[in-house]
């Protein structure tokens, strides 16, 4: 390379001394900054309504910069803490990764990134909508698809397709492998907004860090803290931690469901003795009895021995479960599944009497007498009545008896119930929707086809069931009429021809209170050989005598207790569950807990003052 | 005459980053010198072990200042060889632009830094204008100016925005046209030659017995011994460009070569734009969110060109959230230490200074 | 990989078999390989390959593996020629752990010798300049690469921490309680 050497060229750079300079002036660098490119990463602004106060930020800010502050004008409410993210300026880096994980996606960044101030309290801000600085009003950093830390997406449930499964009552959804439970596991940001929202405030974020460490003793362990029917959740679980999920305000929530039954799938035996049958601490000394072997009767008994009562069980049906043995269908929750959770409380030493009602067999006043306190948790065993035209025809079934049958013949305890060839289910919730697919599945079996319609009074956006339950129910083949209501039964030479309906305009109104409103003009009618009808269940409270009544309120048939579970008016009777707050079994199992520990304190407070 | 023992730093306007030269010096001449480290000791070997995988990307580019995309670059490629992640096309050519651009930033600075031992000090408002304009167009890519922490394991970590091959291409074409100017005033200006031809030589056997790479080594030993050359990563195999080499090897050689290497630089990024393809930009490199990343068992060396040399990180793993260890291998470390002790003695002491920036030694990367 | 590289790789791997019998690949990722030597074998090993084109000394690394009770150190070394890189890796007892220096083979070896003796405590026999310390200055706690030092416990007890009250935007501040 050669070199040129030439004593003039250096004073060609004095024709930059005649152009105007590039830098910026100093005077007004303080008020008047220059404006920052786009997507610059400058002190944040967070929308504070959009932001639930989930601390994902502040879990991965990798100079612990952030902290969550608790807020006292913001009041608790479901599905967000009433806190919100500080910033400590002295220690960010302005990394934006706390924007990039933003569950909400409240927080971002501004263009602002001068603050100069003799204060250092000043740098310790909790962000609002626009920053104190020049440029703080303008947005900067934004996350995009591409550039989010979250993992929106599940982890895909293997499932049998809809037209394969209603040949048989096997399950439906297959369950996870261990790599799918863990990457499942993963999405979870440990926020804990899911644990106020679940009625048995679960530690739902530490036995999902368990299935994400590989350690399923310990995700039992939590598991049964709080409710001692994982198996039953896993399955029919009405997760309501799932729609307060953080994750699923911009995807999908994590399978908090999913991942519990994945715990109870597979751990073995041996695990569960190992980890369960730990000797309590302080035993209790008293004889309880338990009426009603659902689930809140199962949870009570479960916390009342491992507070070393002794417990005797009443079950009028030949097995214990409750509405997981006899109602809900098999492709829902297995007999295997069941069985695990209800072995444990026999092993603990549970005494199950079945075949034995309580008001028929022996009567409440007998447990009263034979037993320190009684906890009642019989249910809601009987389906609600529907005033229908013909109805009183023997054709007509009701939902709870049909589907108690239908599982004893699935187990192979009883005969077939017998089905038409085209049948009608009146109902929109669940129950109808089980209803439908075990006829859809029966007949099948007998006829080789199956063709079941379903009425329901509302339409297709408002149906109370599970959106998987309608998804999978059309898959299998089942005619869905939403938005009619049944008229009346229409008979042909003394056998039902089919429903008569009429259209549904609405269902509530402006109070929210049950009350159709029907158009006579538009009438219809659907074809079927039987008519199902499945409105809502009714309890049976055989065992209240006239006595009992007197003391004991009732309001529509639900039993009114304190917060305890303790029945007012009488001290030494507790309900809980559907008896108490209307369907729902993880109620259930939280009000058997709280029963428990009611019972505890009424009998430790009686002993003490005996 | 006496000798008199020297401070050179650890705060001096010749010196890169803050390191203490002790200088023994009879006269005008430099007897002894030693270098000593640890005024820039931030303890980033222990600190990586205590931050998720993806916490590091924010704490790591802060261990070589001047350049700190290298730092994304060896840590993102370590990881996905260790967890044998392939990360989409697009992602390596965005990679490469980054890269280029980050050493042009680097080769400017270090031209602009011979000003203040030359005393031509209007480089030196030249090049920090001139990287002014650069440091906006990062900020617009990525959100930041200087710490960019864009390429994470997997790709990086957002779209480029819509209209920025046009601004990049235009500032390049306006660059272009100011490097004769550079070389105008400082390599045909005599009083400079003065100062740099056949001043400060580095023989091929120094460079292989010191472990020196870089420019340095490339312009004594005369072969293209480039990582970008010899182990390709990033499609560097894809691009055509040259790697100055010399046999003899002046303060002067070293500089030209920052320029022509300025301009092969251009040369790719234009190429990488013609090139790149579209589709996506990253891919996650574990299941789950970033809290829960990790990463298989395992442990590799990964190595990228800096400006100054072959610059490594040695990552270990052991299957956690947290990386087992991470060992730094900054580029300067041989001529910041062994270099200085043998071969600074013999230098005039205002030459001093000029040793230091020519050689290429830059503080942050010796002492994490 | 091309073809020609794929050929000098296997037959430089089948000199390394034959010479040096105890040296096991434990990984090869293309143009690095991972070598298991013992510690009697290294200075051969090194010399060795430094006649055969590797030599550059990238860098001496130590990694403290405290459940096994041993220091691994892995020596670095490129052929800029063949664009292969080997690393060396050792294992020595956690208790009063040394090695030979290998400054000898390679000079450049000196202060990475002295550093990793300055964070891990390992001693270099040979090698004198190693016992000075380098980048930490009146150091008074354990090595602190060492994998029981705890940064985060010395820097509590070192120094002072001050707390902050959170200050609002302009809408003005509103009652909170720290955590």
């Amino acid at each position: 390379m050669e070199i040129k050497k030439d004593l003039f060229s250096p004073l060609k750079a004095w024709k930059y001394a005649f152009k105007t300079p590039v830098s910026f002036p100093m005077e007004d660098i303080k008020d008047r900054p220059r404006e920052s490119q786009d997507n610059a990463r400058g002190f944040h602004i967070n929308d504070l309504s959009k932001c639930i106060g989930c601390g994902a930020c502040a879990e991965i800010c990798p100079t612990e910069a952030i902290v969550m502050v608790k807020r006292k004008d913001l009041e608790e409410k479901e599905g967000e803490h009433p806190e919100r993210p500080t910033m400590d300026y002295g220690r960010c880096c302005f990394c934006a990764m706390c924007v990039d994980i933003c569950t909400s996606g409240s927080l971002k960044m501004s263009k602002a990134y001068v603050l100069n101030t003799p204060d250092p309290q000043k740098l310790y801000v909790m962000p609002e909508e626009s920053f104190p600085a020049p440029g703080g009003d303008i947005l900067g950093y934004d996350k995009t698809p591409e550039s989010d830390l979250l993992d929106l997406k599940r982890a895909e449930m293997p499932a049998v397709a809809g037209a394969q499964a209603k040949k048989s009552f096997v399950e439906i959804l297959k369950g996870y492998s261990m790599e799918q439970a863990r990457a499942e596991a993963a999405r979870c940001i440990g926020c804990e907004i899911c644990v106020k929202t679940c009625p048995a405030n679960m530690h739902i974020p530490e036995y999902i860090d368990a299935v994400w460490q590989g350690d399923l003793a310990e995700g039992l362990a939590q598991m049964y803290k709080t409710n001692p029917l994982p198996g039953i959740c896993g399955s029919i679980c009405t997760h309501k931690c799932e729609t307060v999920c953080a994750i699923g305000k911009r995807g999908e929530p994590v399978a908090i469901r999913w991942l519990k039954r994945y715990i109870v799938d597979n751990a073995p035996e041996a695990m569960y003795e190992e980890v369960l049958m730990a000797p309590v601490s302080k035993p209790g000394q008293g004889r309880v009895a338990v009426v009603g072997g659902g689930a809140a009767g199962l949870s009570a008994s479960y916390y009342l021995r491992t507070m070393g009562y002794q417990v005797d069980l009443y079950e009028a049906k030949p097995l214990v479960g409750g509405v997981a043995r006899y109602g809900v269908p098999a492709y829902r929750l297995p007999d295997e599944r069941l069985n695990k959770d209800v072995e444990l409380l026999e092993k603990i030493g549970v005494k199950f009497l079945v075949n034995t009602k309580v008001g028929q067999d022996i009567t409440l006043d007998a447990l009263h007498d034979q037993y320190d306190a009684v906890f009642l948790a019989s249910g809601l065993p009987q389906s609600r009545a529907l005033k229908l035209e013909n109805g009183d025809h023997p054709d007509v079934r009701y939902a709870m008896p049909f589907l108690a049958a239908a599982r004893d013949y699935q187990r192979g305890a009883g005969e077939m119930p017998d089905v038409a060839e085209k049948a009608v289910v009146i109902g929109g919730g669940n129950v109808a929707f089980d209803v439908a697919r075990t006829i859809l599945r029966l007949q099948q079996k007998k006829y080789g086809h199956s063709h079941v319609s379903l009425v329901s009074l509302e339409t297709r956006d408002i149906l109370p069931a599970d959106l998987e339950e309608i998804e999978e129910g059309e898959a299998e083949g089942l005619h869905c009429h939403c938005g009619f209501g049944p008229q009346g039964i229409e008979l042909f030479q003394g056998k039902i021809r089919g429903l008569n309906t009429v259209k549904c305009l609405s269902v509530f109104d402006e109070q929210r209170n049950f009350c159709p409103v029907f158009d006579p003009e538009q009438k219809g009618m659907i074809e079927g050989s039987q008519v199902y009808v499945a409105v809502g269940q009714m309890n049976e409270h055989t065992y209240f005598t006239p006595e009992h009544l007197e003391r004991i309120a009732l309001k529509g048939g639900k039993v009114q207790v304190d917060d305890w579970g303790q029945v007012k008016g009488a001290p030494w009777l507790f309900a809980g569950g559907d008896i108490v707050h209307g369907p729902d079994m993880i109620h259930g199992i939280a009000d058997g807990h709280k029963a428990a520990r009611g019972i505890d304190v009424y009998l430790q407070s009686r002993s003490e003052t005996a | 005459m006496s000798e008199v023992k020297l401070f050179f730093g650890p705060q001096h306007p010749g010196m890169h980053g803050n390191a203490s030269v002790h200088l023994y010096v009879e006269g005008d001449t430099v007897k002894k010198a030693r270098l000593v480290p640890g005024m820039l000791h931030r303890g980033f070997e222990k600190s990586m072990e205590n931050h998720t995988w993806m916490g590091n990307v924010a704490l790591i580019p802060r261990v070589c200042v001047a350049e700190p995309d290298i730092n994304e670059m060896v840590f993102a490629q370590g990881v996905e060889a260790i967890a044998e992640i392939d990360i989409p096309e697009r992602a390596h050519y965005i990679r490469m632009i980054i890269m280029e651009m980050t050493r042009i930033l680097a080769h400017m600075m270090s031209l602009g830094a011979i000003s203040s031992p030359t005393g031509l000090y209007t480089v030196n408002h030249w090049m920090q204008a001139d990287r002014n304009d650069m440091m906006d167009i990062f900020e617009e890519i990525t959100g930041h100016r200087v710490y960019h922490m864009y390429i994470v394991p997997g790709g990086v970590r957002r779209e480029l925005p819509p209209g920025i091959e046009k601004r990049i291409l235009d500032y390049f074409t306006e660059f272009e046209r100011r490097i004769p100017e550079y070389q105008a005033l400082v390599f045909e200006n005599p009083t400079i030659l003065a100062r740099l031809k056949d001043n400060i030589l580095l023989p091929a056997e120094v460079v292989w017995e010191l472990g020196v790479t870089g420019i340095g080594m490339r312009s004594a030993v005369g072969k293209p011994y480039d990582v970008r050359k010899v182990t390709p990563y990033a499609r560097y195999d894809q691009v055509e460009f040259e790697v100055p080499v010399a046999t003899y090897s002046d303060a002067y050689t070293r500089s030209i070569f920052k320029v022509i290497e300025i301009k092969e630089s251009i040369r790719i990024i234009r190429q990488a734009f013609d090139m790149m393809p579209d589709g996506k930009v990253n891919v996650k490199m574990a299941a789950g969110n970033a809290l829960k990343w990790t990463v298989p068992k395992g442990q590799t060396y990964s190595a990228v060109e800096s400006a100054r040399g072959e610059f490594g990180y040695y990552i270990v793993s052991d299957g956690k959230t947290q990386p087992y260890r991470i060992a730094v291998r900054g580029a300067s470390f041989p001529q910041g230490f062994l270099g200085v002790e043998r071969y600074m003695p013999g230098v005039r002491l205002d030459d001093a200074p000029l040793w230091y920036d020519t050689m290429g030694v830059c503080t942050p990367e010796i002492d994490r | 990989m091309t073809n020609s590289m794929n050929s000098v790789k296997a037959r430089w791997a089948a000199q390394m078999r034959g010479m040096f019998p105890d040296a096991r690949l434990k990984k090869d990722r293309g143009t690095e390989m991972t070598y298991e030597i013992l510690p009697r074998d290294l200075h051969q090993i090194l010399a060795y390959l430094k006649n055969s084109g590797w030599r550059q000394l990238s860098m001496i690394t130590g990694v403290d593996w405290i459940e096994e009770g041993q220091f691994e150190l892995v020596y670095n070394l490129f052929d800029w020629e063949q664009g292969l890189r080997v690393l060396l890796s050792i294992r020595i007892g956690r208790d009063k752990p040394q090695v030979l220096t290998i400054t000898n083979i390679y000079a450049g070896a000196q202060y990475y010798e002295r550093e990793i003796h300055e964070f891990f405590g390992i001693e270099f026999i040979g090698n004198e300049d190693a016992l000075k310390s380098l980048f930490l200055e009146r150091w008074d706690a354990l090595p602190p690469l060492r994998k029981d030092f705890d940064s985060r416990a010395y820097s509590d007890k070192k120094y002072v921490k001050r707390f902050y009250d959170p200050v609002y935007g302009p809408q003005g501040g509103a009652p909170f309680e720290r955590s």
